[in-house]
């Protein structure tokens, strides 16, 4: 198993503490992420869902040692990266790559497509020119940009190829795995497609693992080998994509599922209302996290943490209401 | 609203500890002796070391510094060398002319100010827009004291025997005198301009007014216009713009779109609906113009011939008085970082979002 | 959906073929295009342009060094602090009238107040006077009898007049006679001396010495021939007679002759140099320079023809030293301490005098209608006035630069230089203009210096505080708010009285001043920046923090940076000025606007334009820089371009 694992989560927490008066005394502790397990296997693409505000996000930043961890381990190729030194750490670097939700931000405004691109290869020891110079034509007409775009500005691009500079400059160092935070929610539908294939190519192409983080089921389920579902700081259920998307087991993956919108309007489908909002990360709720808003809560559920119960094929969920055997509990879908 | 005054009031402390220090450090940063700058150079040793003994000057620089606080704490902030006098009794004694300056520097700058730059925002982009625009840009980019000049000049000289003549110099015109309130009132009360109903009759319009010497109050107030003028033009313009911008950016929102589309009159709309809310970083100017009010006295009182606190740290600059440019700077200071507790308060007392922060 | 019909490269192409179709464009470039868009920037950089020029050509455009006190100014007709005149409006030049009046009747003689600033004319029994400065006719004063001569007394207050049988003493003030004394025999002449406390009419062969306390003759002189000249010595202790072949010199409490000058010729002139240390005179064919305190011969010079009118045309104080004496058409020039022929004046007709500027920069020869001015230093002609009447009256004003010329029944001032101080001469005898054009580069560099200093070190601490942010920006920024508790200004006072006055301390003072501000405001861009994606993305790709501060954070957080600066220049070159006014900065004679400003204050309501015009450089410098900065504001925060 830890074999094909590329990377192994355990117990992640990333925690925030807010700090507030002169004294600077710890206010509160936001528990963006408080638990998380998660393995990533080699060469799949797995998409991490859930609600804005829900951690999803910060595991990916957190993956990357973009945000400290509180507590917990990442394993990546086997070594505990959170253990490692700066200077440790930047090797591997160049093999964990981040794609960022909004094309606009991420990249300088100041610096040529060139230069944003080969940032990374200057980085990482090719200090040639020429050298560095092909490697960006390379990454940049992978995405299928050309050569004279590299003295363009970012301000210069649409959204769209803005996402594809920034999917060139993760790919130049050659990296084997990426995170992509949400590439395509900040972009137009028509431009969707194009960013989602290309991504889908390139990760065959050049065998690389994908964590995709995104809200929208409908992209996770065109492109994903696996689904994670998270709800305020905690997995809830992962499965192979068929499994989760023919068999929700999780009442909020049910609620997400149902909320999917189905292109044939004849097909009718009851939608799960989900009452209320969200609670704040700063005071989750006991027990079960989503017992708040869960259309079949029990009372252990507002007692006790559930935890991730294997029901077989692969298919791990969260949920009081649910047994280990494979075929006990059957929803419609 | 009490907790977030107390938290600014302690948020306050360390600065004013750090002003303390800054003023501490100007004296001993002089250069040479400080025994012999103040004896001169012929003192001997002994002389220097009672001297230094009597100041605490041999005591370790952070007993210095305490001594310094503690003093300041009592109202001590020391002896000018020139006039042999308290320095806190000559501020007092002049405080009442720059007061006087002030007020009506003020006056001037909030209200011509706060209506020219609502007229600019109502007319947005058309001519009068950009001439008054033109005209507060010009207004800050004035040396304060060149203006005071060119203003003595033109109301004094240029317009001398029409009826625009204004004077150029002085408080009051020679052989005008107005009656000290607590005389007119028969208080038996002593009139020493460190008492105060001696500050009070010292600041003559106000006195005038106490005592309806309207002919005085006139010729003390037409002594204030030029050098009120003067140091109000750049709160003014700073008023203004600060008016014009934050009324513009109030105007775009939502609300006032609503207001409008309810059919109330685009004036009524300005004034009542868009004002009102574009008045709060307004309060903040204003305070902050206090600052560059006191700096502009100290410019502006020698060029209108007034003796207020700014004429006293003017003669003290040229006379090399160290003792006075501290303390007044310590003071100065200390009452802008007051001023500034006072506008955090007031933009509290408007907007209770910032109460909670 | 047509566009699925389509392969998503080709739809990539198309939009990316686009982009390049474009030139480049820099985020700079288009803030630049978005600046130039707006009229007030445009204007803010022109000025700037403008003041920049100036600044680097300052050496070409001033029309003098900036420091150099003006020895020869009074000559131009320019006097201390005297309003300026701009060429727009028409100076008068060379032969240009200053003065013009014309009296009722034909004017035997005209002359001018001690002062300069009235001018009186003589003709018949009448004392006609002017005001110099507005050409005003101020009054006519009246004698019973032809008016022979008069005197200006040294205080402007007096008259002195002779008729016939009357000394007459008018009040100028008053309008009126003061007094009328009886005319001792026939004397047709009256001067006063130095210090108007005495005064001599004279004859053919009396001179009488008069006091003023008791208005009687004091002693009389007798002499054996006809009075060629009679002159008082510079303290009036000494009167001078020059009769037949000698020149005799008088003690004015005795009336004794003190010293006998023997010459060989009849004596056809004498005179006194300005500071009665010496006299020249001239008989026959020879010129003769005595020592007034030793009356020894210091110097003799021959020449071929008889010699007349000896004239001084000297200046101690620069170490001039020249006698002049005419012969026939021609005027010449000698040093009198080499005797040396410097200048030969061809003026063409008989001259009848000719004279020097007070400062012996010029002179001017005159004959019956023709009146010519040279310049004394190399001998060139500069202009010459030719008159329908006949030449009554020619002199030097007193403090130079125009010769009061009176003919028939006109007065006259004629200009005598083109110079111009187009800003006027301030109280040290300096050029306004070359300072006020010398003070643009000293204004420029003080703001640019000193907002320079404090933007780096300001960036540097701020950018560190914001980007280590935990304690070092605690402590930091704790120091700066402490600095921001001062207005800008009295902590300036306060630093400089510390340093000691002079402009690189008032300099240094700015500068520290005005570090917490950048510091706030690149703690707070910085702030801003660190946390956008692209940061995120260079510490992804394991880039150094160092690098990721320089080359990415600073730069994007420039802008407001950029903005504050601009504005801070202007305020820069205020405080610095508001220094130089309080003595703390610039030091005279440093030609430093606020110094300049300060040195001038005084002088308001007498010369304001030597108030106006290096406070309107400050207005102007510092709104140039306001403009600039507003105009760069809006061109970096889109946001407001509505």
């Amino acid at each position: 198993m830890t074999e094909e694992n590329l990377l192994e989560i355990r117990d992640l927490k990333v925690h925030f503490e807010i700090k507030s008066g002169i004294l600077k005394r710890t206010a509160g502790v936001v528990k963006a992420v408080d638990g998380v397990d998660l393995d990533i296997r080699r060469g799949e693409i797995l998409g991490l869902v859930g609600e804005s505000g829900c951690g999803k996000t910060t595991v990916g930043r957190a993956i990357l040692r973009l945000v400290e961890a509180t507590s917990g381990s990442v394993k990546f190729k086997g070594r505990d990266i959170f253990k490692l030194s700066s200077t440790e750490m930047k090797p591997l670097r160049r093999e964990m790559q981040l794609v960022f939700q909004d094309p606009y931000s991420s990249l300088d405004p100041r610096s040529k497509v060139g230069d944003i691109v080969g940032e990374g290869l200057r980085v990482h020891g090719v200090t040639d020119r020429k050298e560095r110079y092909r490697r960006v034509l390379e990454a940049l007409e992978m995405v299928g940009l050309q050569e004279p775009h590299m003295r363009r500005f970012p301000h210069e691009f649409s959204g769209g190829q803005r996402q594809r500079i920034g999917i060139a400059r993760a790919l130049v160092v050659k990296p084997s795995f990426i995170v992509c935070d949400e590439p395509v929610s900040a972009l137009d539908v028509s431009i969707q497609s194009q960013v989602l294939n290309l991504l889908k190519d390139l990760q065959q192409e050049l065998d690389l693992t994908l964590l995709f983080i995104a809200h929208d089921m409908s992209v996770v389920e065109h492109l994903c080998n696996r689904v994670a579902v998270m709800y305020l700081g905690k997995i809830v259920e992962v499965a192979e994509r068929e499994e989760l998307f023919g068999n929700p087991q999780h009442p909020y993956t049910q609620a997400l599922m149902s909320a999917i919108p189905i292109a044939d309007p004849k097909v009718k489908r009851e939608r799960i209302i989900l009452p209320g909002d969200p609670p704040s990360p700063l005071r989750p709720p006991p027990g079960c996290r989503f017992h708040t808003r869960c259309p079949e809560a029990i009372d252990i559920c507002s007692q006790e943490i559930p935890q991730q119960i294997d029901l077989g094929r692969q298919h791990l969920c969260a949920c009081h209401l649910r047994q280990p055997e494979p075929d006990a509990v059957q929803q419609p879908a | 609203m009490a907790s977030y005054l107390a938290r600014r009031l302690t948020l306050a402390i360390p600065v004013l500890l750090g002003i303390l220090f800054v003023t501490f450090s100007l004296t001993r940063l002089l250069p040479g002796d400080p025994c012999r700058s103040a004896l001169g150079e012929k003192a001997t040793d002994e002389i220097c070391d009672a001297f230094n003994d009597r100041y605490g000057l041999n005591d370790p620089i952070y007993e210095q510094f305490r001594i310094y606080i503690s003093d300041v704490l009592h109202g001590n902030l020391g002896e000018s060398l020139k006039f042999g006098r308290p320095v806190t009794e000559l501020m007092v004694e002049r405080l009442p002319v720059t007061l006087e300056l002030s007020f009506f520097a003020m006056l001037f700058a909030v209200t011509v100010g706060i209506p020219l730059g609502v007229i600019s925002a109502y007319y947005h982009n058309s001519s009068i827009d950009v001439g008054t625009m033109i005209w507060a840009n010009i207004g800050v980019s004035m040396p304060v004291f060149w203006l005071g000049l060119m203003l003595s000049y033109v109301f004094g000289v240029v317009l001398k025997d029409t009826p625009f003549w204004l004077p150029p110099t002085g408080r009051l015109t020679a052989g005008q005198s107005i009656e000290p309130f607590y005389v007119a009132w028969g208080l038996n009360v002593d009139g020493d301009a460190l008492t105060l109903p001696g500050f009070i009759a010292n600041i003559n319009t106000l006195n005038a007014l106490l005592v309806r010497d309207w002919d005085g109050f006139v010729d003390a107030f037409k002594h204030m216009v030029l050098p009120a003028i003067a140091v109000g033009t750049i709160p003014l313009s700073i008023i203004a713009r600060m008016t014009r911008s934050s009324l513009l950016e109030v105007l775009g929102l939502n609300y006032i779109r609503t207001a409008r589309a309810k059919g109330v009159r685009e004036m009524g709309v300005v004034v009542k609906h868009g004002l009102r809310n574009a008045l709060l970083p307004v309060v903040t100017i204003i305070g902050l113009s206090l600052g560059s009010l006191l700096s502009g006295a100290v410019l502006t009182e020698t060029v209108f011939g007034l003796s207020g606190v700014g004429r006293i740290l003017y003669d003290s600059i040229t006379g090399r008085d160290y003792t006075v440019v501290q303390a007044f700077t310590l003071i100065i200071a200390v009452f802008f970082v007051f001023i500034n507790l006072i506008v955090d308060a007031l933009y509290a007392y408007l907007d209770p979002r910032i109460r909670l922060e | 959906m047509e566009s699925t019909d389509q392969s998503p490269e080709v739809q990539l192409a198309a939009a990316d073929a686009t982009v390049i179709s474009r030139p480049p464009k820099s985020l700079w470039r288009e803030t630049l295009e978005r600046l130039l868009r707006k009229p007030s920037a445009v204007v803010g950089l022109v000025i700037l342009g403008t003041l920049l020029f100036i600044a680097i050509f300052a050496p070409v455009l001033a029309t003098h060094d900036p420091l150099q006190v003006l020895l020869d100014v009074p000559e131009e007709g320019v006097g201390k602090r005297d309003k300026p005149c701009i060429h727009l409006f028409g100076c008068p030049g060379a032969g240009d009238s200053l003065f013009d009046a014309t009296a009722a009747s034909d004017i035997q003689m005209a002359a001018l107040s001690a002062t300069n600033s009235l001018i009186s004319a003589t003709s018949g029994n009448t004392i006609t006077i002017w005001n110099r400065g507005s050409g005003k006719k101020l009054m006519d004063l009246q004698a019973d009898q032809p008016i022979f001569a008069i005197d200006w007394s040294p205080n402007d207050q007096k008259i002195l007049g002779i008729t016939e049988d009357e000394v007459i003493v008018w009040d100028v003030n008053r309008r009126q006679i003061d007094r009328t004394l009886e005319n001792p025999g026939g004397a047709t002449l009256v001067k006063w001396n130095a210090d108007g406390t005495r005064f001599l009419t004279a004859s053919d062969r009396r001179v009488d010495l008069w006091d003023t306390l008791s208005w009687g003759v004091v002693s009389t002189i007798e002499l054996e021939s006809d009075l060629t000249e009679v002159a008082w010595n510079g303290n009036g202790t000494l009167v001078m007679t020059a009769a037949g072949r000698q020149v005799q010199l008088w003690n004015v409490f005795t009336g004794t002759a003190v010293t006998t000058l023997e010459h060989e010729n009849p004596v056809t002139s004498a005179r006194f140099n300005r500071g009665s240390t010496r006299i020249v005179t001239t008989a026959g064919t020879t010129l003769h320079v005595w020592n007034a305190a030793s009356f020894a011969e210091e110097r003799v010079i021959e020449y071929d023809q008889p010699l007349d009118n000896a004239a001084w045309s000297d200046d101690l104080s620069r170490g001039v030293e020249r006698v002049m004496a005419t012969s026939g058409n021609t005027g010449l020039m000698w040093s009198s301490r080499s005797g040396e022929l410097l200048h030969e004046f061809d003026h063409g007709a008989p001259i009848e005098q000719i004279a020097s500027s007070p400062l012996a920069t010029r002179i001017f020869t005159k004959s019956e209608q023709l009146l010519r001015v040279w310049d004394a230093t190399n001998g060139e002609h500069i202009l010459s006035q030719e008159t329908d009447g006949v030449l009554t009256s020619t002199a030097w004003q007193t403090n130079g630069g125009g010769i009061l010329v009176a003919d028939g029944d006109a007065v006259n001032i004629l200009k005598t230089s083109d110079r111009q101080y187009i800003m006027g001469i301030d109280g040290n005898v300096r050029d306004q203009f070359s300072r006020v054009i010398y003070g643009t580069r000293l204004s420029l560099l003080v703001g640019l210096t000193t907002v320079t200093l404090a933007v780096i070190v300001g960036t540097i601490s701020g950018a560190i505080a914001g980007f280590l942010g935990g304690w070092v920006d605690n402590v930091i920024m704790r120091i700066m708010d402490v600095m921001l508790a001062f207005p800008s200004l009295i902590l300036a006072i306060a630093v400089v009285t510390v340093l000691g006055p002079g402009l690189i301390n008032a300099l240094t003072a700015i500068s520290i001043v005005f570090i917490p501000a950048y510091a706030r405001v690149a703690r707070s861009g910085v702030l801003s920046v660190k946390e956008e994606d692209f940061v995120t993305a260079d510490r992804a790709l394991g880039v150094s923090q160092v690098r990721i501060l320089f080359r990415r954070v600073l730069p994007n957080a420039m802008a407001p940076l950029i903005v504050q600066a601009t504005l801070g220049i202007g305020t820069a070159i205020l405080d610095a000025a508001a220094l130089s006014f309080l003595g703390l900065g610039a030091q005279p004679p440093t030609p430093e606007w606020g110094a300049m400003l300060g040195a001038e204050r005084n002088q308001v309501f007498t010369a304001p334009h030597l108030v106006f015009y290096p406070g309107i450089a400050i207005m102007i410098t510092v709104l140039a820089f306001n403009l600039l900065g507003d105009g760069l504001r809006d061109a970096l925060d889109p946001r407001l371009d509505r």
